[in-house]
């Protein structure tokens, strides 16, 4: 149990990233296959390949948090005494938490409306409600990330070593 | 000026290391405070933040990643050196100018500059040492020659620029080509030149030359024939109008895959989960940053702040020359401390009104922009292809940095070039 549980912990952004990763060049190939081998344009792959593309960016969002991939700027932090960045750091954590809980407070608001209103896509008829609702899934997994990199930041969990160094961001 | 306060807000936010995505996502937030009739409120955020990335030409961003690591992992980059290798034979400067060949074919494949720097530099770096080149010379002519991975088509950073500027991607990429290829040559020609005055191991070359030769050039040829083709499926699919952007990624993908799986067998099925892993790897990070800065964006145009950009750039700069240089003095400084993607998604917003009121093609515009970046990918302190080259060859980044000055300076060169005359940008539009 505990080891299904580390096993989540370390990847369950990393494998939904995977899988819709598959899914969008599957879907994408379908649509390819269609049009120039059986001449017959398909409208739906395109949308939904662009929905598992929201959900990617969001499930994505926490992932990043998760293994410290975000792109930054960390020239100036770099160059502080190691204990004041570590209080910068954690600074930061607070600004991202913060960010999380009020985006997500009128997010779940604005979802609210969305469902109401019951918008749907045009190929597939989609409530675009569980469109929308990738944004808020991020903030929530986020949320947890940003909690998780708390904690290790202030040393509470000093059994494991604090392993969350600066790798390399996005290197596009 | 309170428009002031909301980039210096902004800029605090990234000095102190807030991740990019995020302090985008703050500062649109915090928008609503210092303007307090602004209509962007957080549902608009939430919702803009969602649609941003709910377009179709984006999703050829993952897609070419994920043929780029097919390729690189598939070896491709060493087959078509191979081709290249050939033809240079014993010339003087041959090596090195197969080496940057190679990266504008391997350009045609990869989107991203470091991923062609890496591509290109793990294959062709040790055969160059080899031969008796300096060691920091190639390293540094490769972290240049990679940056041709965003100019020559396909290109991450001008999807990006199609994305927010609203121009088309095919169109952007048909305009890379000649850009990339003079940028190519003045890197060549500098390659040249030292080759010229520093000398060449003659012997090693004769021998290596004859070595490939004695493999006959058919069995060379059919051996790189698949790897040829796939710049020209690509960029002739994009070209003749065949398919779109997105589509032609996808056809990279499965073509990539194919020729890796069944052709030169050089990856198994075992190795997909390895690769989808890294181009997840490489691409979340991009995407937030994506849909954060597409709301900055709409949040400034909310603001009127490209107008009151635009206006006060015009009364300050009356010609399009000056104008110009300025931008391209900015850009490169950008560059040099922020992050592709994001220095795109942020200033072309900005940038687009001016230059279109000076009458400059917003297609040439996205070219300029793009070689400026490509620059930075080899300035410190930020520079991408120098910590990828750095880490191939195990050279300081400082040594090679200061190595690649002449390289730089052919770049900047070719980048005036590319500037002042639209004509190598959109001939073939035309």
């Amino acid at each position: 149990m505990r080891k299904i549980l580390i096993w989540f912990d370390r990847h369950i952004e990393e494998m939904i990233l995977m899988i819709l990763l598959s899914l969008m060049v599957i879907v994408v190939v379908v649509q390819v296959f269609m049009r120039y081998v059986m001449n017959n344009s398909l409208s739906w792959p395109e949308e939904i390949t662009r929905y598992f593309f929201v959900w990617f960016t969001f499930i994505g969002m926490s992932y990043c948090i998760s293994n410290n991939s975000n792109v930054k700027i960390d020239m100036i932090v770099n160059a502080l005494p190691e204990k004041l960045q570590k209080v910068v750091l954690f600074i930061v954590d607070v600004f991202i938490l913060l960010f999380f809980l009020y985006l997500g407070m009128h997010g779940l608001s604005a979802l609210q409306k969305i469902s109401i209103s019951g918008q749907q896509s045009p190929a597939l008829g989609i409530p675009m409600k569980y469109v929308f609702a990738s944004l808020e899934a991020g903030i929530g997994l986020g949320i947890i990330r940003i909690i998780q990199s708390m904690i290790k930041r202030t040393g509470l969990l000093a059994g494991r070593s604090a392993s969350n160094g600066t790798e390399e961001g996005g290197t596009i | 000026m309170k428009l002031g306060l909301i980039f210096i807000g902004f800029f605090s936010l990234l000095f102190i290391c807030v991740p990019i995505g995020f302090s985008l996502g703050i500062i649109s937030l915090l928008a609503k405070v210092i303007y307090p009739n602004l209509p962007a409120n957080a549902e608009f955020v939430f919702r803009h933040m969602v649609s941003a990335v709910d377009t179709y030409p984006i999703v050829a961003v993952p897609l070419f990643i994920l043929s780029g690591i097919i390729m690189a992992r598939g070896g491709v980059s060493l087959k078509l050196f191979d081709v290249f290798a050939y033809f240079a034979g014993n010339r003087t400067g041959g090596l090195p100018t197969a080496v940057t060949i190679t990266c504008l074919f391997y350009g045609a494949i990869s989107g991203s500059a470091p991923a062609t720097t890496a591509a290109v530099g793990a294959m062709t770096i040790p055969i160059l040492v080899s031969m008796g080149y300096e060691k920091v010379f190639v390293t540094s002519l490769v972290a240049t020659a990679g940056s041709l991975g965003v100019i020559i088509p396909p290109s991450i950073p001008l999807i990006i620029y199609g994305l927010s500027s609203g121009q088309s991607v095919g169109s952007l990429f048909i305009a890379g080509i000649i850009p990339g290829i003079v940028v190519g040559l003045s890197i060549i020609l500098v390659s040249y030149i030292y080759c010229r005055l520093k000398g060449e191991d003659k012997e090693k070359l004769n021998e290596n030359s004859l070595r490939l030769r004695s493999k006959g050039f058919l069995n060379i040829f059919k051996d790189s024939f698949w790897a040829l083709l796939t710049p020209v499926i690509i960029l002739g699919g994009i070209y003749g109008g065949i398919v779109t952007p997105t589509e032609a990624a996808n056809i990279s993908v499965v073509y990539s895959l194919i020729i890796s799986l069944f052709i030169y067998k050089s990856l198994t099925i075992r190795d997909l989960p390895g690769i989808l892993r890294e181009a997840v790897k490489i691409t979340a990070p991009i995407l937030i940053v994506v849909s954060t800065a597409t709301v900055f964006g709409r949040v400034l145009t909310l603001l009127q702040a490209p107008q009151i950009i635009a206006n006060t750039i015009t009364a300050v700069f009356h010609t399009k020359f000056s104008l110009l240089i300025v931008i391209n003095i900015f850009l490169l400084f950008v560059g040099m401390i922020m992050d592709t993607t994001a220095a795109i998604l942020i200033l072309t917003p900005i940038l687009l009104p001016v230059i279109t009121r000076f009458g400059i093609n917003p297609i040439h515009f996205g070219v300029i922009m793009v070689v400026n970046l490509a620059i930075a990918f080899v300035t410190p302190p930020v520079g991408l292809n120098l910590y990828v080259a750095s880490s191939i060859s195990g050279l300081p980044v400082t040594r090679i940095a200061n190595k690649a000055l002449p390289f730089i300076g052919a770049f900047i060169i070719a980048l005036m070039l590319i500037t002042y005359v639209p004509v190598v940008s959109l001939y073939l539009l035309k």
